[in-house]
């Protein structure tokens, strides 16, 4: 092709939009004898279809001087279209990869030898490798350590690849330290498109971060439970402390008022002694309350003490239910002893046993009507001594059963605030349990139908 | 002054006797009454000046159940409404408040200083001519 001639007859062929610029560099080709590397233009052919060309040129020289230069093309459509597909491949490989390291769980993909031929992300930080360590090794490097297991692996493995899926195998895969990390593996086999085999894709689940995730449920669970444990006590509390400053209000209410019409007012000796008593029977229920909190916070706090000595409970039984006698005529209810005559004397703190005794008695009278029955009893038992007290009252309601000994919690309404705070029971068991190893429980058919209140004292403070 | 009555509602006797005894001082006689149904029908018969109640009694109706019972009754609207407690005043006053009462004392008190308070209500009220 020669000078201007030449581009005056090529022009024909070549795209209008491309005309100019093709020229351009073909003369700049001639003139400084530049090669033109595949550049790429339309040609124009005489039916109209546009064909897209690449052109390689090269200067020929003549005495020196560039006179002209040959052309060689080629069809670029087809070199554009590999290069494209080749790109798509390489975009795809990038995104598989990018997946693959995205998700969570561990990756390994496998050659049709075995061999390793990625690892993602997760997997390389599981086992604690680089990112091209692991690529080319057989897969048993990273699948199991112990031969037997890793027969059975491989059994399993050489299964899978005849079904084409392993689902859920548990195993263990091995990091770079040689430590062994629990996976669940699942797996399927890659074919091609003429179903020969191209490799496997392993997917393990790390069963040390579920186990992680488990537990921090379960402690999860558990937090949940004792928030609304210490809710739940929490309420208890504050109406155990209302409960409590009810009680203390009712008695100082009535010193209050009679104090001051002792202090205030003129009145017959008579009326006058009358309001002493009020004053001073108020003044003992109120003491005992104050008592009872004070032992309850001893207990809370650990710090309650006793003076065990070798005494005889029938004694203690007897002078408990003395001080009660009175109370007991008072309401007209018959107030009885059966004691035991081959108990001998056993060791426990005397004081606190006949607080219990007169605490269960106290109850027993409160709650029977008059002409019933309450029953003081002391039998000997295989691992010690038992006291029981049985009345005919009101009885128990076997729902309300496990809150007779719990000290936040009054059976029945606030209505019935004036039958007492109900910390008698509370400390009793505690006193038996908790002081003298024994053991304190009652029984109650029901409603209406009485209730026998007992303890042990066990028999290494029994001693005759 | 003589025509001033008062009924007291409360299940502890003593309370009952103190606020009695103290009304009674003052020349006013006073009905007593345990639970809610007979202090109603306490005040429905001698038809009070003053009603005394505490804010816990046995029963089905407590003493603020009351309190609202005889407050919107026309027949009661200018009577002096009482509530005493033990519970705890700052837990109760808001109910009582709500329910129509003048005034929520709390126990222990002093029969003075209870005069005292019931004194100035019955004044506001005109009671005491």
């Amino acid at each position: 092709m020669d000078g201007a001639q030449g581009d005056i007859r090529l022009g024909r062929f070549i795209h209008p939009d491309d005309r100019q610029s093709f020229i351009g560099d073909l003369d700049q080709a001639c003139q400084c004898g530049k090669f033109l590397e595949r550049r790429s233009v339309r040609l124009v052919a005489s039916d109209g279809r546009v064909k897209k060309v690449e052109v390689l040129g090269e200067p020929r020289y003549a005495d020196g001087r560039v006179n002209g230069v040959t052309l060689t093309w080629k069809d670029a459509a087809g070199a554009e279209e590999t290069r494209a597909s080749r790109e798509e491949i390489e975009s795809l490989h990038e995104i598989i990869h990018r997946f693959v390291d995205s998700l969570l769980d561990p990756v390994v993909i496998l050659s049709n030898e075995a061999r390793i031929a990625y690892v993602n992300e997760p997997c390389r930080k599981m086992l604690g490798y680089g990112r091209y360590e692991l690529v080319g090794k057989p897969a048993a490097a990273i699948l199991e350590k112990d031969p037997e297991r890793y027969s059975r692996a491989m059994i399993k493995f050489i299964k899978s690849i005849r079904s084409g899926a392993l689902a859920g195998a548990s195993t263990s895969w091995i990091g770079k330290k040689g430590t062994e990390v629990p996976v669940t593996m699942s797996g399927s086999v890659i074919r091609g498109q003429g179903g020969d085999l191209m490799g496997m894709v392993l997917v393990g689940r790390d069963e040390r971060e579920n186990a992680l995730l488990k537990d921090l449920e379960k402690r999860n669970d558990e937090l949940a439970r004792a928030y609304d444990e210490l809710r739940r006590l929490d309420r208890m509390k504050d109406d155990f402390l209302s409960l409590v400053g009810h009680e203390l209000r009712a008695p100082l209410a009535n010193i209050l008022g009679y104090a001051e019409f002792l202090s205030e007012w003129d009145m017959e000796a008579e009326e006058k002694s009358k309001f002493i008593k009020i004053i001073y029977h108020e003044s003992q229920r109120l003491t005992r309350l104050v008592n009872d909190i004070l032992d309850l916070s001893r207990m809370e706090a650990g710090r309650m003490s006793y003076q065990y000595v070798t005494d005889s409970i029938n004694r203690v039984a007897m002078a408990a239910a003395d001080g009660l006698r009175a109370d007991a005529e008072k309401k007209n209810v018959i107030l009885d002893l059966s004691l035991s005559q081959v108990l001998g004397k056993a060791e426990f703190d005397p004081d606190r046993i006949q607080q219990v005794i007169a605490n269960v008695i106290h109850n027993a009278i409160k709650f029977t009507d008059a002409g019933k029955k309450v029953t003081v009893s002391t039998v000997p038992v295989e691992d010690g001594l038992m006291v029981s007290v049985a009345d005919e009252g009101e009885g128990i309601d076997p729902a309300d059963a496990a809150r007779v000994f719990n000290k936040f919690e009054q059976v029945g309404d606030v209505s019935n605030h004036s039958k007492g705070a109900g910390l008698g029971m509370p400390i009793a068991k505690q006193i038996i349990e908790e002081g003298h190893g024994g053991r304190m429980w009652f029984e109650s058919p029901g409603r209406g139908l009485g209730s026998v209140f007992s303890f042990t004292l066990p028999e290494r403070r029994a001693m005759k | 002054m003589s025509a001033i009555k008062a009924v007291v509602v409360d299940d502890n006797a003593l309370i009952r006797d103190i606020v009695a005894r103290t009304l009674d001082a003052k020349g006013i006689s006073t009905a007593e009454a345990t639970d809610a149904v007979s202090g109603y029908r306490a005040v429905e018969r001698d038809s009070p000046n003053l009603a005394v109640i505490d804010v816990v009694l046995p029963g089905e109706v407590d003493g603020v159940g009351l309190c609202k019972l005889l407050r919107n009754d026309s027949r009661y609207s200018n009577m002096v409404i009482v509530m005493i407690t033990a519970s705890d005043k700052r837990r109760e006053a808001e109910r009582s408040i709500a329910a129509g009462a003048d005034i929520l004392i709390g126990k222990p008190f002093s029969p003075k200083q209870f005069w005292y308070q019931v004194d100035s209500l019955l004044k506001d009220r005109s009671v005491t001519q």
